[in-house]
């Protein structure tokens, strides 16, 4: 199984923040302050083949920010982080793409997140949704054209 | 204690199984039904669940690829450019359909005489039709009488709500003068035979939690169990065994515990759909069948049709609530879909409304599309596309071809060593063109519904579907599987009943087709019982 150390968690968060940054109007975090690194944790425990990508991006950010003289990815300035997260793309390209597919995922999925948007932070099931019944007289101009289908 | 021997033994319990199922119970014969995957719980669906878009996901994705529940078993599809979608359970794929449920057209039996292409159907709509209106009973069909693109038929429940988003897509076709309708849908809009009316929870293809949609483990099956038919989960069919004179005359299967058995039957009817069933045939092999059984004329796993889908995504500057009510179901345009000389292709497509998507679908379509990337934009990049989105999906019509193919992977196998399919599937340049031109139409009637930008994705790799015509019916033995009413040409015990046996794809969903199709079979036994193997 895939697992992601304390530094690389840190990383981890500081990256997350990189793909999904604060709103602007400071109504919601950034993905890694939001703690969707616990999801790609969680993920990349279960899809061993992603995983790898993730661990293995995350351990060449940690040599590429030492080379920089930081301990941590995350201690770059943020302009630093930019080009080091596209030096990593040119050696590691499944890197950016698997973790933006799962901060995707755990981000929009987070309850903060859905109710900034406007919904309701709830499952479907079992309260639904009422859509109003439709009003179908705009079909006069359908109806009029008769039919249209082959008779043989 | 003696072996016991079926009178008729199902393989797969999908959606043809279990209308096949239903018929035949009322001759009170001996039926078993084995099915590779279990029954369903509603509990169980994403629906159910606050994070109900990364269930779906997982666990209840479309591809058993990435689904690989025990149930499933791997496909080959790398080299195809539309990949196979399925589910393994009670109910077969009904569990995640969108349960979209048109009926195919008179002219889609009728392809080589009207329009040279294909080949004519060896039953006709008229034919059939009887038992689309079985089937809108049994299943609950909602929609709206009178669409001018069919003839007159029975539609037992009032059609899904179109809600905003809805509406605004039908006033953009009504601006072209162009046809729409409601469409057909297997969901209960009202309380219909024990079912809970629909209550709009979105995600209809990751399963109902609220029991409105019309899969087959809750329709078909209870009433066909009650009468007597047994199913047996979790037991998945290695091959289909034959007597010395070529008759078929059992199964050997894996059992739940992965125990190999032997269940020996007077009639095997095979319900594993346009992949499930050439892999079956094409293993089942045997001195009188070297090249698989039922495989005499070679056609097993050959005309393997989907449908090419292209979808459309339109971008308007009010919020459309898209994310409530049916994904799959709301209005369907049939304007393009018979053939007219005046356009570079043969036969034609329809559209289907697609609503909204959740949060985390509609971040991920849109930096698939490089509309929401990450990085500093990306706020506002999302908040222009979420619930201000609407789709119209192509569904073309694919014809048959012999390139286009389904046949055992050399290595790949599932977890009992069975071999597993491999698609070998390419698109026609007419499969190209209808989708160019579906594009561009797609575009148009987005724009005069109101939509300021569109993108579209054609053909979508996903969409695999619906799978047809691997063992395809004729009245002649040499250019067909099996006869107008499902008996394999060269084993008179042996029926096929799911999409394989389609000689043409039309351009609508076909699971109503499918199940009209195993229910014309079934029927077609019933009255023939006396001399069914002559």
């Amino acid at each position: 199984m895939t697992t992601v150390d304390a530094d690389e968690t840190r990383t981890l968060a500081a990256v997350l923040d990189e793909l999904i940054p604060p709103r602007p109007d400071g109504t919601l975090p950034g993905a890694g302050a939001l703690g969707v690194g616990a999801h790609v944790t969680h993920m990349v425990g279960q899809l061993p083949e992603l995983g790898l990508v993730v661990t293995d991006g995350l351990r060449a950010l940690g040599a590429l920010a030492r080379a920089r003289g930081v301990a941590s990815f995350a201690d770059l300035a943020p302009a630093d982080r930019q080009a080091v997260l596209r030096e990593l793309d040119a050696t590691a390209p499944g890197f950016t793409p698997t973790l933006t597919f799962l901060g995707y995922g755990g981000y929009y999925a987070d309850p903060r997140v859905v109710t900034a948007l406007g919904l309701e932070a709830r499952a479907p099931f079992p309260r639904g949704y009422a859509v109003p019944e439709s009003d179908f007289a705009l079909l006069e101009n359908v109806k009029r054209r008769g039919p249209r289908w082959r008779e043989c | 204690m003696a072996e016991e021997v079926v009178d008729v033994l199902i393989v797969g319990a999908g959606a043809a199984g279990a209308a096949f199922a239903w018929s035949l119970a009322d001759t009170r014969m001996n039926i078993v039904c084995l099915e590779q995957g279990d029954w369903m719980k509603q509990a169980d669906y994403p629906s159910n669940h606050m994070d109900w878009e990364l269930r779906g996901q997982g666990e209840f994705a479309l591809s058993p690829n990435t689904r690989k529940r025990p149930a499933d078993y791997p496909v080959n599809d790398s080299e195809s450019p539309i990949a196979i979608s399925n589910f393994n359970a009670v109910g077969g794929s009904t569990i995640l359909y969108a349960a979209h449920f048109p009926r195919f057209h008179p002219s889609d039996f009728r392809t080589r005489t009207l329009d040279g292409v294909g080949d004519d159907w060896p039953l006709s709509y008229r034919q059939l039709a009887p038992y689309y209106d079985v089937n809108a009973r049994m299943m609950g069909v909602a929609g709206l009488p009178g669409d001018p693109a069919y003839p007159p038929k029975e539609v037992p429940l009032p059609p899904v709500p179109l809600g905003t988003l809805g509406e605004t897509v039908a006033r953009g076709f009504d601006a072209l003068g162009w046809h729409w309708w409601p469409s057909d849908s297997a969901i209960a809009t009202r309380p219909y035979e024990g079912r809970a009316q629909c209550i709009n929870l979105g995600p209809c293809i990751t399963g109902c939690a609220q029991g409105a949609k019309a899969s087959t483990d809750i329709t078909y099956w209870p009433d066909a169990v009650r009468r007597g038919v047994r199913v047996w989960t979790n037991c998945r069919v290695r091959e289909i065994t034959v007597r010395p004179d070529g008759m078929a005359d059992g199964v050997v299967y894996y059992d739940a515990d992965g125990v190999e058995r032997r269940q020996r039957a007077e009639v095997v009817v095979i319900a594993c759909n346009g992949v499930g069933t050439p892999r079956l045939l094409l293993n089942s092999r045997s001195p009188q069948f070297p090249d698989g059984l039922a495989n005499r004329s070679g056609l097993v796993g050959k005309h393997l049709m989907f449908h090419p889908y292209g979808m459309t995504t339109g971008v308007f500057p009010e919020r459309l609530s898209g994310y409530q009510g049916p994904t799959g179901c709301g209005i369907m345009s049939q304007e393009f879909y018979e053939t007219d000389p005046a356009r570079d292709f043969v036969r034609g497509y329809s559209f289907e409304m697609v609503r909204g998507f959740g949060p985390v679908q509609m971040a991920l379509l849109g930096w698939s599309h490089g509309r929401v990337p990450p990085g500093p934009d990306h706020h506002r990049a999302f908040a222009e596309l979420f619930d201000h989105t609407a789709g119209l999906i192509a569904i073309c019509e694919d014809l048959p071809e012999t390139v286009n193919s389904v046949t055992l992977d050399p290595e790949l196998t599932d977890q009992h060593g069975i071999p597993a399919p491999k698609i070998n599937y390419r698109l026609s340049d007419n499969s190209q063109r209808m989708l160019a031109h579906a594009m561009d139409r797609a575009r148009e009637a987005l724009e005069a519904a109101g939509a300021t930008d569109t993108f579209f994705e054609a053909p979508l790799r996903i969409a695999g579907w619906h799978l047809m015509g691997t063992a395809r019916m004729g009245t002649d033995p040499a250019t067909s599987v099996v006869n107008e009413w499902g008996r394999a040409h060269d084993v008179k015990n042996l029926f096929i009943i799911d999409g394989s046996i389609f000689v043409t794809a039309a351009a609508v969903n076909p699971t109503n087709t499918i199940q009209a199709l195993a229910l014309h079979v079934a029927d077609t036994i019933k009255a023939r019982l006396g001399n069914l193997f002559e």
